[in-house]
């Protein structure tokens, strides 16, 4: 198990409806819930029908890099706008110790 | 070629002078090319020759529908050059939102990018030079490569350098003016203000429908140092801004507070050696000295906040640059003093000026004045009066409530009306409610603003209509694409509720207190 996922795993917050979560999706649930002030998330739940917008996406950001330890850009927030997709994509991240999205390719 | 500064226009007079002097230094740099000031002269004259070519004279409306690039400064300051009134047509607006601004303003020239013309429709293109085409709405012939060369025209002071659209609170937006002798006031006291000048650089921010856009570039332009031009994504994620102000070493910024907000939760790497950050200028919305922000400045010394006030109708009004110990910080900081050649009175609703200490509405008199709205002599009327101290000296009533402090400087307090501000952006909900009323299943509409801190402050809809939809959802989604359509993303909310009624106070008037609070929730 990667640093990342322990890291995770210690500060993950179970939400009682359907089991303990566990790992990186764990813990984007509950920045999800912190940052949508939502008691529960489902993982079909969309970032822009909880009244995500673009400012939340930076603080999702900020979030996600204190508690995982990665650097996550605002647009993956924004084109990844499902719970499990993120969740999906950040494990992934999160597994490999990379950038998720990192291949913007800058001059 | 002659960089003729003593016949252009006196906001380029600055400008010009570094052409002759330093002319192999940087003007503009983007991520596909650098521009060094005689290039700048140069590619800015040969816009402006086209549009002599293509029949504008000084006075006549050109839309500038260019992406965020060098080729965007280049035009600026051609037009300019030119004395024809600039039209910002925002790349990111919907079609049917700039086709009003067009026939509002009688624009028939346009210099744009292809991708952005072919999208807005209406214009043909008949002179390209580079990237950069000259699109007309009229009948339409390509004219002769090259342009003739490009002869100074005569510009006076009241000749309008651009034409900018703010929201209308009743569904109508506004064609705010502004002249070559106000941006030329504005320029020049900027230039002497900021502790940036020769070789610095300044990030080109703002959208280009922004009047922000003219401070950043012409400050820069003006004062000798380089306009740094950035994309979207950069505009959106403040980790990518962190990236740009290293890599670029850029000095100063003119960005919305929300931004400023949106760095001090990246800033926790920030040191003055990689950032070479030395003033970030903000304006627009009431600046909130948070922990993180004080922590953000803590760690670059080098970099002083400015804090500015204005509207649209006057560009910056007042100013105040917050003390290198941010120790000392209130948590409030002050809009400071008026600028160069302008003022600021306290008045009450009769428009007599209130002792100080006392709330009042804030008018601005003086040289940043602008001439008033396009084409609505009523509402021109209702805003722009004169100084009710000196009835030969113009002023805007700003709607801004504030009052003087026993320091003799000017504190912010807000509005009374429905004008708000998100995330930087002035919106009218009126104009917001009025096209959401419009929709034939809608009995009524009311929009507020959710949130109470800035980063957090988003529009909510709710929606009562004439009969229950079949299904909610749906219904305020498609409310809500409509909107899209036809208003700047900014003013899209981010939620449509439907409910059966609308809570009231108990004068009658409907509730927004008791929404916002909902929509919060």
């Amino acid at each position: 198990m990667s640093e990342y996922s322990e890291r995770a795993r210690s500060s993950t917050a179970g939400d009682g409806s359907d089991g303990v979560r566990i790992g990186t999706a764990g813990v984007v649930a509950a920045i999800w819930c912190e940052l949508f002030e939502v008691p529960r998330v489902d993982p079909h739940d969309d970032f822009f029908a909880l009244g995500g917008h673009s400012m939340l996406a930076v603080r999702m950001a900020s979030r996600l890099r204190t508690e995982l330890g990665l650097r996550v850009p605002v647009r993956t927030i924004l084109e990844n706008p499902t719970l499990d997709g993120l969740s999906q994509l950040l494990a992934e991240a999160v597994d490999s110790a990379t950038d998720p999205a990192g291949d913007r390719t800058r001059p | 070629m002659s960089p003729d500064s003593g016949t252009t226009v006196p906001v380029l007079r600055a400008v010009a002078e570094h052409v002759r002097r330093t002319p192999d230094a940087a003007a503009v740099r983007s991520a596909r090319e650098a521009l060094d000031y005689r290039t700048l002269w140069e590619r800015s004259a040969q816009v402006a020759a086209r549009l002599a070519q293509l029949g504008a004279a000084p006075g006549t409306a050109v839309g500038v529908h260019l992406e965020r690039s060098a080729d965007l400064v280049v035009a600026l300051v051609g037009l300019l050059r030119s004395g024809c009134t600039a039209v910002p047509l925002d790349v990111g607006y919907p079609a049917e939102r700039l086709r009003f601004m067009c026939a509002d303003a009688g624009v028939e020239l346009a210099v744009g990018h292809q991708g952005p013309l072919s999208r807005l429709g209406g214009f043909s293109v008949v002179a390209t030079d580079g990237e950069v085409c000259y699109a007309s709405a009229g009948p339409s012939r390509p004219v002769p490569d090259p342009a003739p060369a490009f002869e100074a025209p005569e510009v006076a002071g009241d000749d309008i350098a651009y034409i900018v659209y703010t929201s209308g609170s009743t569904g109508r937006p506004k064609g705010v003016r502004y002249a070559h002798r106000n941006l030329a006031n504005l320029v020049a006291w900027q230039a002497g203000a900021s502790g940036c000048g020769p070789g610095d650089r300044t990030l080109q921010f703002a959208p280009a429908s922004f009047d922000v856009t003219y401070q950043e570039v012409l400050t820069a332009l003006g004062e000798g140092g380089t306009v740094v031009c950035c994309d979207e994504d950069e505009r959106l994620d403040p980790q990518l801004l962190w990236d740009i102000i290293e890599r670029e070493r850029v000095n100063r910024l003119f960005i919305p507070f929300v931004m400023i907000q949106s760095l001090a939760l990246f800033a926790d790497e920030a040191t003055p050696q990689r950032h070479p950050l030395r003033e970030i200028l903000t304006s627009g919305e009431q600046v909130q000295c948070t922990a993180a922000i004080r922590a953000m400045f803590t760690r670059l010394p080098d970099c002083r906040l400015v804090n500015q006030w204005g509207t649209t109708e006057t560009h910056v009004a007042t100013w105040y640059e917050l003390p290198a110990d941010v120790t000392t910080w209130v948590d409030l900081p002050s809009i400071g003093r008026p600028i160069t050649g302008t003022g600021v009175r306290v008045c009450d609703p009769d428009g007599r000026p209130v002792p100080d200490g006392e709330v009042g509405e804030l008018w601005i008199t003086g040289a940043a004045v602008g001439p008033g709205y396009l084409g609505l002599p009523e509402r021109t009327a209702r805003s722009y009066r004169t100084d009710p101290l000196d009835p030969a000296v113009p002023a805007y009533r700003s709607g801004d409530l504030g009052r003087v402090t026993p320091d003799g400087l000017l504190e912010f307090l807000g509005r009374e009306d429905t004008q708000v501000k998100v995330r930087g952006f002035r919106i009218e909900l009126g104009e917001i409610e009025s096209v959401l009323a419009a929709d034939p299943s809608v009995a009524q509409a009311v929009v507020v603003v959710a949130g109470s801190a800035a980063e957090d402050r988003n529009l909510r809809a709710f929606l009562v209509p004439k009969a229950a939809p079949e299904d909610a959802s749906a219904w305020t989604a498609g409310l809500l694409a409509g909107l899209r359509d036809r208003l700047p993303a900014y003013m899209v909310p981010v939620r449509a509720d439907v409910v059966g009624s609308l809570p009231r106070t108990p004068s009658g008037k409907v509730d927004r207190l008791a929404l916002a609070t909902e929509g919060a929730a």
